[in-house]
């Protein structure tokens, strides 16, 4: 009834505007933010009275004459005006107007419009969003707002991604809080980026109302709702391409070349030639085969990398009515991957459903629920066993298959490392699928009691199921290599091939009440008073089963069922111990009261503050509760009369924030010994491990006095914006000191945490500090009417120290460099940078025995009186390590601070123009100071390497740079030293998009209301010095160890072609 | 403005009600904490098998103690410096930085004491029948484990508490912070009295014999001859005698004769009556790479074992560590039993040869290439370690009574070379034997080898530099080059290598470089 009767009422108005004139013009109005018509907007002939209003699909006509102005406006936006030609469809994408800072910004609790805003937030909206055709939403954050960086623990399809606001400033966990409508989404792979309206990410302190949860930052994220009054609106947006792999390694690819570094590496290492060249063809042959000479070689990586297809569809459907608003979208996505293809592909289907209804006039219910099932290969990455490493390493004379009918069909490198074995072997017999299922949902009521009160509460839930099957055939990689599963008598049970499915159940709740008072005082004084409370439930269940053996020598992934494993083979994942002690499931909780006072006198001066008292479950009685204050100021001095309607300085505003924010993200049961420490014993009659008497012991030991680490933060910021608005520049600078860090120190022996299962306390005992600069510009303007520019620039600078580490030795370790030589990588430091690159500093290359005779002459002498050696076992062409201590010798004392994977630097370009029908964006991303750990090159003989190892230094080679290649024991190889560590500093290219939107009259025939094709590619071109895959790439793990390459998965090189189209 | 503001307070009611509770947040973990146990039986023996579990950790303990001996070569890759720590622990030239196996010797033992600590502190928790036995475990195995500390380390720190009027060891864990303000006790022999204590107040509530489901719990037995053996390391040789006797005249142990001694260290022999006490392994529990501690079974056997290339029917291939010297395998005569259950000496060219390969390998214990495991690529075997045999509590006895004036030295002596030559035709005083304690030191050499007592019976006895000198004579009169020959050789100080040194990490980790202090020399 109501769209009739406002048909009706357009119709009529229509109508009435015509007469017998000379040109008509018809056409359309469209918001440039989210697509949507513009209902109601006017059409004004200027310097005439005559005029009209857009109708409920955003739709005019106007009878006016050649040469006349048309001026378009719309409360909120910029007008804009057209100069009547010969055309006679016009359409008009209006912008918001961002002179009136109506722009809404989400900080939590509610909104504010951004001139009110006192904190550092950076917002990117949809628009943003689809022009980098992300498959995840992190991937859209990378470079468009500043003191975000995202980096990725692998470039393989639905791999997750790290994001860290403003550094990284803790040991521990350090992602962000982000919430999809007010509900906590850790996973960010579950939400499908189409569906997304605007991201807003909280810096600074003002994240303070999110208390507890917040010290890393908050994210928040909106999906797109309805809009009431609105008519159906249908948009398919679609794309489909492929992907490569943006990187290969410079690898030794000629027959030559390898075997002389092999022979080289040997005699060097007292063995004998391995392989001998015929010069003349450079030919090599085995000792014992003269007459079948190598003469071809295998690219591995040409072998292991392949072109992959990605596709994704897009459907939604917004709409509303006088009471009720709705959307609704369904999507899909299938990826491949670059390596192995379907075996490391990703599928998501995505469905999402908003509802807005006005129960009554002051009363309004909400809902959202979103459904994702995802589904992912794995194929083993990084380091030994997995399919990089292996390619990489794996020794070139090898080939790809092999047709001898009693081999395994795949080419057998006899010589190699056992770990490195055929990668295109691990790729055909890995069987590794992980699947999600979730469902998210979000109901609310608010309620406006009197005019400036109201009343919300708003429940949100998550439930997922993960799924985990994984199948591992009975294979023979070779006599001797790892993962080769054998059928033999005298192995027990763990043997033959197995099946694994495990589902993980995660489920939580969030329940929130609170009030908003606001009212206005005498015109000048606003007050907005926030009162809430919130308790969230977080559950995990953990179940599964393995199996063993499938019977009658079934070993393919068809008859993968536990069907066919003998029912004595299937075990639980738990047992009934285990389940006793709880380690299947978890629960936590959190309790919160938090208040907030936002004040300011005629938008001009802006005061706000936040108070939270959180109590969480993870904490013990002693220091259960805690109390987060923060306050922050805003002044907007272009409000004041000496800078009012300057042509310069359209806006000036500046702003402060201050205050404390906890951090709960830590385990559970730390306050707390749980007696899950190992306790096996065995009466010696046993036949199967479930006889073995199984007791109790302490586990991790406990600390009572456990508490949240805290983060004090301090931002000032200045919002500029000049001509008009059409130059913006934020600039903020931030400190943020965490304190109280959770730390898990080594301990004295005698208290006893090296027991099986057991482990050292977590006490509070350390402090980190990110500084920073950031910096936004953008400049955004219309040119013309037929041609728009806009340009954004920004960048981030942090510097990350470790104030303070509590150990008894005074730093942590981790990170872990070669295989098995148990040599750790990284160090968190007082002075230093966290996880900083500790390690021996080189300065060159010894070129002759005089040079290192010279350095004796003045090292120590040993115990028993031997004449001192600066640097045992050290020979000609091999590193020089530097004598940091200067006490005359090279001892582990001697090990220093060599590197980071912190950037000093990040930034971010975009650049878009639109001319006529025609769209082009481009973004870049940068990131400078940050340093790899090459360790993807096994130390052995026989294993491949980068070609830089071509200029290494030999009699006849003397390179000062890269040392002489040995077998077997060697100072250069056996050491952490800066000779691994490698500038990973990068420029990417991170996307190009060029798109084509057809005219509205033409697609208006097939009743469409936009078309667009577009054409795009993401990480065409990476500009760094870094010898390995993905200089973006830092692992997964903590910080303390990130940045070290085992072989990281490339991020891959994608061409797009897609289209848009609504009606 | 009245009607808005109730409206306010109202709701504020609301909200604040709603879910307002702090004991929301006040969640008990499902699973047993340290702190809320010991409610029944079943929790205290649960908790002692957290006990036992330590012990099977000490295999590092019998590695360590066989490098340092003069019968056994560390061996290893002989292309590198296979296991640096136990190579320099070889030759006597290791130094507190070295850690590996011997912080984990340091760390382990002090777990086992604070988990034997763990039950005694809530010793008076609950009450049921048969607790005093428990508890007399209890104090076994902490006892074994101190006992252990002190023979690597010497007079480590321990806490101690007035009960009963006398000064004991302390019965409560050691927390966080209390490793700042722990303390050497002044002397080892302090130590072997407290320990005294303990096992004589648990002698009296254990039971002389198990039944077969209990095979690997503590005995009276083995509680006396630790004692025994604690005495003779505290050369209170009276004692030591009175105690060791109880255990022959218990009746309860036997030496086993026949194919049962030949068969004595594989799984067949394993708790025979020769066992006193024994450290259980089993090889039914998967393996666990990264923490071989961890696991369930015995490692060091996968270390003994004969490098590859090693075709032999019988035995698995291992790594080659720990490999016996030539110097012992001529201590023994041919007809000596002992030398084929002792050694295993494969053909050359059969095995890959270790770093100073002798030829020689521990048989007593090694991998039956028959016996069952859990996985294709294990280091986790069953092979028991026969802590306290009974020929070691005859020899210990003879020894104490040789001290003292016993009458039944020789009779003790004879036992075991009865069985070692298979008849009457080694009896002592045999080919101008003279004296009688010199002959049963070497009897422990030969009875015992490979099973780590040498090293602590050098030390206590005083014979290590002479053993060392020896061996290094030996060394000379082989046909090695000059360079080997200095290779090969131990330097064992006088005054310092009778004990290890504290790793230097654990003395900073307690931040007791002053306090503690390290041990002589080192």
């Amino acid at each position: 009834m109501i769209i009739f009767r406002i048909f009706i009422v357009v119709v009529l108005l229509v109508t009435t505007t015509i007469s017998a004139q000379q040109i008509q013009i018809s056409g359309t109005i469209i918001s440039l933010d989210d697509d949507f018509p513009i209902v109601g907007a006017n059409i004004l002939i200027k310097g005439k009275k005559a005029g009209t209003t857009s109708d409920f699909d955003g739709n005019y006509q106007i009878t006016t004459e050649i040469g006349d102005v048309l001026r378009y406006t719309y409360l909120g936006f910029e007008s804009q005006e057209v100069v009547i030609g010969d055309q006679t469809s016009i359409i008009i994408t209006l912008r918001s107007d961002t002179a009136t800072l109506q722009e809404v910004v989400v900080i939590g609790y509610g909104t504010q419009t951004k001139k009110e805003v006192t904190g550092a937030v950076s917002v990117l909206d949809s628009k943003a969003i689809e022009k980098l055709n992300p498959v995840r939403i992190e991937q859209a954050l990378q470079g468009q707002v500043s003191g975000v960086n995202i980096t990725s623990a692998s470039g393989s399809p639905g791999s997750s991604l790290n994001i860290r606001i403003r550094g990284i400033s803790t040991n521990g966990d350090s992602r962000p809080l982000i919430l999809v409508d007010g509900n906590i989404i850790e996973d960010l792979s579950v939400i499908n980026p189409n569906d997304i309206k605007s991201i807003n990410v909280l810096k600074d302190s003002t994240a303070g109302i999110y208390g507890v949860l917040a010290a890393n930052g908050v994210i928040l994220i909106e999906t797109k709702t309805g809009r009431k009054n609105s008519k159906l609106k249908v948009s398919v947006d679609s794309y489909i391409g492929f992907q490569e792999t943006s990187k290969k390694v410079d690898l030794i690819n000629d027959i030559y070349d390898y075997a002389t570094l092999v022979n080289d590496a040997s005699v060097n290492g007292r063995g004998i030639d391995k392989y001998i060249p015929i010069e003349s063809t450079r030919l090599v042959f085995n000792k014992n085969d003269v007459i079948n000479p190598i003469n071809s070689i295998t690219d591995w990586q040409d072998s292991v990398f392949e072109v992959a297809p990605i596709q994704n569809t897009n459907v939604s459907f917004n709409g509303g009515t006088e009471r009720l608003s709705y959307s609704f979208g369904a999507s899909f996505i299938n990826q491949e991957g670059v390596v192995g293809l379907d075996k490391s592909g990703y599928e998501r289907t995505t469905t999402r459903l908003s509802l807005q209804y006005a129960l009554l006039d002051n009363l309004n219910l909400s809902m959202t629920g979103i459904y994702t099932n995802s589904t992912k290969n794995n194929l083993p990455e990084g380091g030994i066993g997995s399919v990089l490493y292996s390619a990489l390493n794996i020794d070139p004379f090898t080939s790809v298959r092999n047709t001898d009918a009693d081999s395994n069909g795949y080419g057998e490198t006899i010589v190699t490392a056992r770990e490195v074995v055929n990668p295109i072997a691990i790729i055909e017999n890995t069987y590794d699928k992980s699947r999600i299922d979730k469902i998210s949902g979000t109901f609310g009521i608010d309620y406006t009691a009197i005019e400036g009160l109201k009343f919300d509460t708003k429940f949100q839930f998550n439930h997922a199921a993960v799924l985990t099957d994984i199948f591992r055939p009975v294979f023979n990689y070779g006599s001797g290599k790892q993962g080769t599963i054998e059928d033999d008598p005298n192995v027990i049970k763990d043997d033959g091939n197995s099946l694994t499915d495990n589902i993980d159940f995660y489920d939580d709740y969030k329940w929130e009440n609170y009030i908003t008072y606001n009212d206005t005082f005498n015109e000048a004084h606003n007050l907005t008073v926030l009162l809430g409370t919130s308790i969230i439930e977080a559950r995990g269940l953990f179940s599964g089963r393995s199996g063993r053996g499938l019977i009658n020598n079934r070993n393919t992934i068809k008859d993968a069922l536990f069907a066919y494993v003998p029912p004595e083979n299937i075990r639980p994942r738990f047992n009934e111990d285990q389940i006793e002690a709880g380690n299947n499931r978890f629960v936590s909780r959190l309790y919160s009261l938090f208040s907030r006072v936002q004040y300011n006198y005629k938008e001009k001066y802006l005061f706000s503050a936040v108070v939270r008292r959180d109590g969480s479950s993870k904490f013990g009685p002693a220091n259960k509760f805690g109390f987060f204050p923060s306050a922050s100021i805003g002044w907007n001095v272009s409000e004041e009369k000496f800078l009012m309607n300057n042509p310069v300085v359209s806006y000036l505003k500046l702003r402060g924030s201050y205050g404390i924010i906890g951090n709960d993200r830590i385990g559970l049961n730390r306050f707390i010994s749980l007696l899950d420490g190992q306790a096996i014993y065995t009466n010696n009659d046993e036949s199967d491990a479930d006889d073995v008497l199984i007791g109790k012991a302490t586990g991790k030991l406990s600390n009572p006095l456990i508490r949240w680490e805290s983060t004090t933060s301090a931002n000032v910021g200045v919002d500029l914006k000049f001509f008009n608005n059409d130059l913006s520049i934020s600039a903020d600078v931030f400190s943020k000191k965490t304190e109280d860090l959770l730390v898990q120190a080594n301990v004295s022996g005698v208290l006893g945490a090296s027991a099986p299962g057991s482990a050292p306390p977590v006490i509070n005992a350390g402090d980190v500090e990110n500084k920073g600069f950031e910096f936004l510009a953008s400049y955004n303007k219309s040119l013309s009417n037929n041609f728009r520019l806009n340009v954004s620039y920004n960048f981030s600078t942090l510097h990350n120290e470790v104030l303070f580490v509590g150990s008894t030795e005074g730093f942590l370790e981790g990170g872990s460099f070669l295989v098995g030589e148990n040599l750790l990588t990284s160090r968190m430091e007082a002075g230093l940078p966290i996880g900083y690159f500790y390690g021996y500093q080189t300065k060159g290359i010894y070129q002759d025995q005089a040079e290192i005779n010279a350095l004796n002459v003045n090292a120590p002498a040993s115990n028993n009186g031997d004449p001192g050696v600066y640097h045992k076992n050290t020979k000609p062409g091999d590193l020089k390590f530097v004598d940091t201590n200067q006490d005359g010798e090279i001892t582990v004392e001697d090990k220093t601070y060599i590197g980071d994977p912190i950037p000093e630097l990040t930034m971010g370009l975009n650049l878009g123009f639109n001319y006529k029908n025609i769209d082009f964006n481009a973004s870049a991303f940068a990131s400078i100071g940050n340093d790899m750990v090459r360790d993807y090159e096994r130390k052995n003989l026989y294993s491949n390497k980068g070609t830089y190892v071509l200029d290494r230094w030999t009699t006849t080679n003397q390179s000062n740079t890269i040392p002489r290649a040995v077998n077997g024991s060697s100072v250069n190889y056996d050491n952490f030293s800066d000779y691994f560590v490698e500038d990973a500093s990068y420029i990417r290219i991170q996307n190009i998009q060029v798109g084509y939107t057809f005219n509205q009259k033409l697609i208006s025939k097939i009743r469409l209301t936009k078309l667009r094709l577009y054409a795009s590619g993401n990480n065409l071109f990476t500009l760094t010095k870094y010898r390995g895959y993905d200089p973006s790439a830092v692992g997964g793990g903590g910080p303390i160890g990130s940045g070290v390459d085992k072989g990281f998965y490339p991020v891959s090189k994608t061409f797009l072609l897609g289209m848009n189209l609504n009606f | 403005m009245m009607k808005k503001l109730n409206k306010i307070i109202l709701l504020f009611i609301f909200v604040t009600t709603v879910a307002a509770c702090d004991s929301y947040v006040d969640i008990i973990p499902v699973a047993p904490n340290s702190e809320n146990y010991f409610n029944s039986e079943e929790e205290y023996e649960d908790a002692l098998i957290g006990v036992y579990d330590m012990l099977q950790t000490t295999m590092f303990n019998v590695m360590v103690a066989h490098t340092a001996s003069d019968d056994i070569i560390a061996g290893g890759d002989p292309n590198t410096f296979d296991q640096p720590t136990l190579q320099r622990i070889d030759k006597m030239s290791h130094s507190p930085a070295d850690n590996e196996q011997i912080q984990l010797i340091w760390q382990l033992m002090y777990a086992g004491y604070n988990r034997a600590n763990y039950v005694l502190e809530f010793e008076n928790k609950t009450d049921f029948e048969g607790k005093d036995e428990v508890i007399a475990q209890v104090y076994f195995l902490r006892s074994y484990f101190i006992f252990e500390l002190s023979k690597f380390f010497g007079n480590v720190p321990l806490a101690f508490e007035d009960r009963e009027g006398a000064s004991r060891i302390a019965n409560t864990r050691i927390l966080f912070g209390d490793q700042y303000n722990f303390n050497r006790v002044e002397s080892v022999n302090k130590i072997y009295s407290m320990l005294e204590e303990d096992l004589i107040e648990a002698i009296p509530n254990l039971p002389m014999t198990r039944p077969p489901s209990e095979t690997y719990k503590v005995t009276k037995g083995a509680a006396q001859a630790l004692l025994g053996k604690i005495y003779l390391f505290h050369q209170n040789y009276e004692a030591a005698s009175t105690e060791l006797n109880k255990v022959i005249d218990s009746g309860v142990y036997s030496l086993v004769q026949g194919s049962a001694y030949t068969n004595l260290f594989t799984f067949a022999g394993e708790n025979s009556a020769e066992s006193v006490f024994e450290i259980q392994y089993t090889g039914v529990v998967g393996n666990n790479w990264d923490c071989l501690y961890c696991n369930a079974g015995n490692y060091m056997p996968q270390s003994n074992g004969p490098r590859s290339p090693f075709p032999n029917n019988v035995y698995k291939e291992g790594w080659g560590i720990n490999i016996i010297s030539k110097n012992l395998y001529q201590q023994y005569e041919s007809s000596d039993r002992r030398r084929g259950v002792t050694i295993l000496a494969p053909n050359n060219g059969d095995y890959g040869m270790s770093r100073e390969n002798s030829g020689y390998f521990n048989k007593k214990y090694l991998v039956l290439k028959d016996e069952p495991t859990v996985s294709s690529d294990p280091v986790s075997y069953q092979n028991n370690y026969r802590s306290i045999r009974y020929a070691d509590v005859l020899l210990m006895a003879a020894e104490a009574e040789a001290q003292t004036g016993g009458g039944n030295a020789i009779d003790y002596l004879n036992q075991v070379r009865q069985r070692a030559f298979n008849g009457s035709s080694r009896l002592y005083p045999y080919n101008g034997e003279s004296n009688l304690l010199e002959s049963i030191y070497k009897e422990r050499r030969l009875e015992l080898a490979g099973e780590g007592h040498r090293f602590f019976d050098l030390v206590r006895t005083g014979k290590a530099q002479e053993a060392f000198a020896a061996y290094n004579a030996f060394i000379d009169s082989e046909p090695s080059t000059d360079e080997q020959k200095i290779e090969y050789k131990i330097n064992f100080t006088v005054g310092k290598n009778e004990v290890f040194p504290i790793p230097l990490v654990e003395l900073n980790l307690a931040n007791a470089r002053e306090s503690w202090g390290q041990n002589t020399g080192y």
